[in-house]
């Protein structure tokens, strides 16, 4: 099957006043695994309507394989959508769910069901056919409502939030089938979540949307590793974010908790870590480490990070309290720190990320 | 050896459990149970169908079988024709007329169809205001009122609300990502609404579909004042009142339409059984309102205007008979009149008194028997409690002049203790006959009300040394109050425009209720006036009930979900 390509510009959507997507840019490369990451309300489940052909936005363009479908209705566009609650039709059994899209288009009998039985097998659920929707497990739901949509061959994949109303273990095990059946049949895929490990976990590459604006698109390392704001960093991946003054101009001092160190007794200046003082407020086992969260004392006695042209920012110094959160690697019979306990905490400045405050 | 669960249900809830099994017995099912035996036995007392063979043995009576289904399943067929366009159009259309359909879903029940069938004939009938204009200025005439589909027409008319209603909340229900599933894969149109929104509210519609069905089937007054006699119900009613009481064909009638009563609502709960497809989650969005175009809106308004025209025409008859002096071929009256209302209160008010004082006790006796059943389901242990609520809600399935015959059998030659008085010749027997009729209305508030409240603020009240009893009386009564009243009040208007049990049940002018003098005076074309003004002032204790109700609904579900958010 011709592998396509999905192209936004400058999409604008709006409900009266209310704007829902605000200048949207993306661009999804054929064959590509594309999730749109976001809080509730960003505007990632309106974009997934919006090229389905449900919601009409106001402005831009919309392009899948270079052709502009903006005009074009639901049912004439080459795009399938699998909606989050699955919407299988409780009337019809299994085999008429997914026989539908082909009865609308007129596909003869004998070729009917034969694509009907590939496409069940193709999910695994081959001996489920007479079943109704309302006999079947979440997970079983999920890949006939999958199979109802690839049956008819679209050229591009819609899935909003299709794990989330499964339980946590189906969930790891349906997103691997999900991804293997998406390289399998390199169809061109957008996935809407909120969850950033799942959208870390699956997709090629992810765009992250808050309040209707993408904020970065780029691979998960890439997010990961280079957010290029707040926002991202503190949505993919857990962020310690401190205010600084950076060449004079105020800055996020942005750090990994597993690029923070802790040590008991006073610690000799080094050139890799800005030492700080603070207390352990608590703790979580998390079993590959423990996360600590420590109080520091203040931002106060940082010399090292001078060097870099970093200061604490001049409102910090005033006496707020700052948290930072520490992944000290766990071994068998390690001790934990307990709260109450007085630390020094290292930061990594070499792994540090200044982002613009 | 006694079941461990069977020590703790105490004394009082034997007693109440035993008084109401035995109020059901006495009034319900012997009664019933009477109409049975003497329509299988033989005059020997030996297991007979010969009575049946008689039965379609006689031309007229197979007539009035296939009389009876034909009228019954074309009523549910044109109310349908009336009411799924109407749902159809307020659930799925952003449309200005919704309320007034809304609105439009009540007014036909708050009249009884027997009395709209008189302001009909004078409206849509031979020479009725419609066909005399429609004669005068195209030379046609409509036989709209004539004969069986006449009595279709007016029944079609009075009961499309019931399918209005049950498909109006079943389009509610359907989640809009079905609709938008189909449309993501092609279907749209009117192929949309036959493949996928039309299947998921087919419950509701059935529903719908089959009370009206079985309403129309067992309904005595409206086909006696069109004067069409050859269908079941009146064949019932001519056996017993003029061949006899003794007569079996009458009885044989009776099983003929409690059975297919039985059949109606048994093939709509397997149509139901297995298929709650109201599937709209919580947080979901039902289906999408879409503008219509120009001319739907166009069409929409016509078609909403000429129901709304048809099916206020025999309230408008009606009042506008009770002021007529003269109103006879001719499309208004000729001059107008207030004697009729004088008339009615000079000769009638005992009837007024009569309904109030019947429908008022027998509601009053359908609360109490409706509170207690369902506290005994919902809060006791008391082994086959279940029992209660099926037998209760079986009157359902038994037309009025059933029970009315059942009655008449069953307490024949019984006279009130300690007086010569018979029973069935007392008013007692017509209330009676309206409280088990009603009591399935009455339970169904009554139990709902006591689901919504939650069981801890009874244990609340007991942990603080509240008795059972007490517990009732200053918690539960309270927070069930307006549930009661609601149920109070649709026994009430329900059983004040009843008719098929009252006409048997009714020996003396004095023991009358409104429905019956409504249906005396409509006999005589001189009696018509008086008998709209009393139609009249019935329409507007129901309207008054139904509007009090729906008042005490809307207060108390406040009062409820205030309660459950707590809870």
């Amino acid at each position: 099957m011709k592998k396509v390509s999905v192209e936004c510009r400058d999409i604008g959507l709006s409900y009266g006043v209310t704007e829902v997507l605000r200048g949207v840019n993306l661009s999804v490369q054929p064959g590509e695994f594309f999730a749109l990451l976001g809080p509730s309300g960003s505007g990632k489940s309106s974009l997934l309507r919006l090229i389905a052909g449900f919601n009409r936005h106001t402005r831009g363009e919309l392009r899948v394989d270079g052709r502009d479908i903006t005009a074009l209705e639901t049912w004439q566009r080459p795009v399938g959508l699998v909606f989050q609650n699955y919407a299988l039709w409780p009337h019809l059994n299994v085999w008429d769910n997914v026989a539908f899209g082909l009865v609308e288009r007129r596909v003869q009998k004998s070729h009917m069901r034969q694509r009907v039985g590939a496409a069940l097998e193709m999910v695994g659920l081959s001996a489920y056919g007479q079943r109704r929707p309302s006999q079947l497990s979440g997970g079983q739901q999920q890949r006939v409502a999958l199979a109802r949509t690839l049956v008819v061959e679209p050229q591009v994949l819609l899935l909003d939030e299709p794990l989330s109303n499964l339980d946590k273990t189906l969930r790891v095990q349906m997103r691997q089938e999900l991804l293997a059946l998406q390289r399998r049949l390199g169809l061109t895929t957008l996935f809407v979540t909120h969850d950033q490990e799942e959208a870390m976990t699956t997709a090629d590459r992810m765009a992250v949307l808050d309040q209707g604006v993408v904020q970065q698109v780029g691979t998960p390392q890439q997010l990961y590793d280079q957010p290029a704001n707040a926002f991202v960093a503190h949505f993919v991946g857990t962020m310690n974010a401190l205010p600084v003054d950076h060449q004079g101009a105020p800055a996020w001092l942005c750090l990994r908790p597993h690029h923070v160190v802790l040590r008991d007794g006073p610690q000799a200046q080094d050139l890799e870590h800005a030492w700080l003082e603070g207390v352990v407020e608590d703790r979580e086992f998390l079993g590959a480490c423990t996360r600590y969260r420590v109080r520091l004392d203040g931002l106060a006695g940082w010399q090292v990070a001078a060097a870099r042209g970093i200061a604490p920012a001049a409102g910090a110094l005033a006496g707020n309290p700052f948290r930072v959160q520490v992944d000290e690697p766990h071994a068998a019979g390690r001790h934990q720190r307990d709260p109450g306990q007085r630390v020094r905490v290292g930061l990594a400045l070499s792994e540090a990320r200044l982002l613009p405050r | 050896m006694i079941p461990t669960g069977w020590r703790q249900v105490g004394a009082g809830v034997w007693l109440a459990g035993a008084l109401v099994l035995g109020f059901l017995f006495l009034f319900f099912v012997l009664p019933v149970a009477q109409v049975f035996i003497t329509a299988f036995l033989d005059a020997d007392n030996s297991l007979t169908l010969s009575h049946f063979g008689a039965f379609f043995g006689q031309a007229l009576m197979r007539e009035a079988f296939t009389n009876s289904l034909y009228v019954a399943l074309m009523s549910a067929l044109w109310a349908s024709v009336l009411a799924v366009p109407l749902a159809v159009l307020t659930v799925r259309f952003r449309f200005r007329g919704a309320l007034l359909i809304q609105t439009l879903g009540v007014l036909p029940l708050i009249m009884p169809p027997f009395v709209g069938a008189v302001a009909l004939q004078l409206i849509f009938g031979r020479s009725g205001s419609l066909n005399l204009l429609l004669q005068e200025y195209f030379g046609i005439t409509l036989p709209i009122m004539e004969g069986l589909n006449g009595v279709v027409f007016v029944e079609a008319i009075h009961y499309f609300p019931f399918i209005l209603m049950n498909l109006t909340v079943a389009l509610r229900n359907i989640d809009g990502a079905m609709e938008e599933a189909a449309l993501n894969l092609g279907c749209r149109g009117w192929r949309l609404f036959g493949r996928v929104v039309f299947p998921l509210s087919l419950p509701g519609f059935v529903a719908g579909a089959s009370l009206v069905f079985v309403k129309v089937f067992d309904d005595l007054g409206t086909p006696l004042v069109m004067g069409q006699t050859n269908l079941l119900a009146p064949q019932a009613y001519l056996r017993i009142t003029q061949v006899g009481l003794e007569d079996p064909l009458g009885y044989v009638i009776s099983v003929i339409m409690i059975g297919f009563s039985i059949a109606a609502m048994a093939l709509s709960a397997r149509v139901l059984r297995g298929r709650d497809f109201s599937t709209l989650q919580k947080g979901g969005t039902g289906l999408q309102r879409r503008e219509l175009s120009w001319w739907g809106a166009v069409a929409a308004h016509a078609w909403v205007a000429l129901v709304l025209l048809v099916t206020l025409s025999p309230h408008l008859g009606v009042l506008l008979l009770s002021v007529a002096q003269v109103w006879s071929f001719s499309p208004l009256p000729d001059a107008y009149t207030l004697q009729h209302y004088t008339t009615v209160f000079q000769e009638s008010s005992g009837m007024i008194r009569n309904t109030l004082v019947y429908c008022g006790l027998a509601a009053l006796l359908d609360v109490v028997l409706g509170v207690t059943i369902a506290y005994l389901i919902l809060r006791t242990r008391l082994p086959a409690r279940q029992w209660l609520d099926g037998i209760a809600t079986a009157s359902l399935a038994v037309p009025g002049i059933v029970l009315a015959i059942g009655f008449l059998r069953l307490f024949k030659g019984v006279t009130v203790p300690g007086t010569e008085m018979l029973i069935t010749g007392t008013w007692v027997a017509i209330m009676l006959a309206y409280a088990v009729r009603r009591l399935p209305y009455a339970l169904r508030s009554c139990m709902a009300a006591l689901q919504q409240l939650h069981q801890s603020l009874e244990e609340a009240a007991q942990s603080l040394g509240a008795t059972r009893v007490r517990t009732i009386r200053r918690v539960m009564v309270p927070l069930m109050a307006g549930g009661i009243l609601a149920g109070f009040v649709t026994s009430f208007i329900t059983a004040a425009v009843e008719l098929s049990a009252t006409i048997l049940l009714v020996s003396a002018d004095s023991q009358a209720p409104m429905s019956y003098g409504i249906y005396l005076y409509m006999q005589s074309v001189s009696g018509r006036g008086p008998g709209a003004a009393l139609g009249v002032l019935a329409i507007a204790v129901v309207a008054v009930g139904t509007y009090l109700s729906h008042v005490v609904v809307e207060r108390t579900q406040g009062l409820t979900a205030h309660n459950l958010n707590k809870a």
